[in-house]
């Protein structure tokens, strides 16, 4: 027979010398303890239920026995201090209340897999068609709304929704931007100055190749496939739709400029925080302290309130800090200046070359003109670059 | 004479013994756990012995730590480290 875990239990110590005698007593009238244990030659301590405490009293003044009610378990007890606490119960009822009211709307709304479209894009479209927050989550066609997202935003490809607690998670792939050049016809031509350091002709009649020096317009992929007859007179002219890879060795001026003087932020130290709540669309803000100075920068950190790890409910807790700066006018020297431009300059080849350039040579210096310093200078390049010119025909 | 035809009488209606002679029933396992039935009552106990009164002897366990788990007037459940168990 084990404990009934609802019921009210008492832990209770009983001093005597007959104390076997009172429990065998208690036993014969169907009274149970549990955990006896002997702590002094006279005194032992146990555990039984509250209404087994107040039947055993005829056999404690039997056997002169003295008890003492060491602590209280079980449910009933708990009410009864509730009960005391009639607001905190009363509370604690009405929060219960609400979490099971919240439970089954939606709180929030996760996207996930979009790298070109925002996020406000596609919430957007979601709440043009009546999926924003506080509604029912029963209420939701999820195959609906990823037929709604494929249809109404060109640039997603697919897009999967799905519910985890009081949250929509939908999970998009972006179409891909179409590469390369759509064939037309024309000739391929050279649009700067340079050498052909190789040619790959995929179609079209190659006018150049490999090591030939080219001047800006010059033809390097004809889009015409002519046909002569036997006194060379011209037959026929095909249009092609000329394409190509043609790398050319060029080289290529660059100009960064950077201001001489700047305006850095200095803190103060000075900075005030305060806090809001916002329940559903009301936003709660307690009277706060505020910064007398106009130059100040404002942080804010939001946190939504979940319960349970993943049931996000319609409260929203913001902390706001304002510190308080004064601007500073500085200059850059010229180790300064000379290390941020050339950052700026590995900043802008790195995105060169991660469009399949090839970076050759570098030929840049610094000087300060006016006030403002500049970096120029011609850099070498072989990327794969050409025009087309529509040739008429 | 009186305990023969007893004796009699339950082989013959197939009365389970312990039921007939209020045999106590004890159940050991391993020697930290005993479950006991069909007592009379507890006569002494401390840490280190309990001592039961049966229908026509008593019981004795030694041990270290010896507690009394649950105590009713049918079974009773002692844990600890029991080191013996005798009828005297």
């Amino acid at each position: 027979m084990g404990k009934n875990r609802t019921a009210a239990y008492v832990d209770i110590v009983a001093q005597g010398d007959h104390l076997e005698r009172f429990l065998s007593i208690c036993s014969y009238r169907g009274i149970v303890f549990h955990k006896i244990k002997r702590i002094d030659p006279d005194k032992m301590e146990f555990q039984m239920r509250a209404v087994d405490y107040i039947r055993c009293h005829a056999a404690i003044r039997k056997t002169g026995t003295r008890t003492a009610i060491r602590k209280k378990t079980g449910l009933p007890f708990l009410f009864a201090r509730w009960k005391k606490q009639m607001i905190f119960s009363v509370g604690f009822v009405v929060l219960f209340l609400f979490l099971i009211l919240q439970f089954g709307r939606l709180w929030r709304i996760e996207i996930r897999g979009n790298n070109r479209l925002s996020e406000e894009q596609i919430t957007n479209v979601l709440k043009e068609n009546g999926v924003s927050f506080g509604i029912r989550l029963r209420h939701m066609n999820l195959h609906g709304l990823e037929e709604l997202l494929r249809t109404s935003i060109e640039d997603i490809n697919w897009a999967s929704c799905s519910v985890k607690g009081t949250t929509l998670i939908v999970h998009i792939t972006e179409r891909l931007p179409l590469s390369g050049q759509v064939l037309k016809e024309g000739n391929l031509v050279a649009p700067f100055d340079g050498m052909i350091e190789s040619i790959v002709t995929r179609k079209g009649i190659p006018r150049v190749k490999a090591g030939q020096t080219v001047t800006k317009g010059d033809i390097l992929v004809c889009g015409e496939w002519v046909q002569y007859n036997d006194d060379m007179s011209v037959r026929d002219v095909t249009p092609l739709h000329a394409d190509a890879d043609v790398y050319i060795r060029h080289k290529q001026s660059v100009c960064i400029t950077l201001p001489l003087n700047y305006t850095v932020k200095e803190y103060t130290g000075v900075s005030y925080r305060h806090a809001q709540w916002k329940i559903y669309d009301l936003l709660i803000e307690l009277p706060h302290k505020r910064s007398k100075s106009s130059k100040t920068d404002t942080y804010t950190v939001t946190k939504q309130w979940k319960c349970l790890g993943k049931f996000y409910l319609p409260v929203w807790n913001t902390t706001v800090i304002t510190r308080e700066y004064e601007p500073v006018e500085k200059t850059y020297s010229l180790q300064e200046a000379s290390d941020i431009l050339h950052e700026k300059l590995d900043d802008f080849l790195s995105g060169l070359e991660e469009k399949g350039v090839q970076i050759i040579e570098k030929d840049v210096n610094i000087e300060l003109n006016g006030n403002v310093y500049m970096l120029s200078g011609s850099i070498e390049l072989i990327e794969n670059i050409y025009e087309r010119v529509d040739t008429g025909s | 004479m009186l305990s023969n035809i007893k004796a009699h009488f339950v082989q013959i209606m197939q009365i389970p013994p312990e039921i007939a002679y209020r045999l106590p029933d004890i159940e050991l396992y391993g020697n930290r756990k005993v479950f006991i039935e069909n007592y009379r009552a507890l006569i002494h106990y401390t840490e280190h012995e309990i001592q039961l009164k049966l229908s026509d002897r008593s019981l004795r366990i030694c041990g270290d730590h010896l507690t009394i788990c649950e105590y009713s007037k049918d079974s009773m459940t002692i844990t600890g480290q029991i080191r013996e168990v005798s009828f005297q």
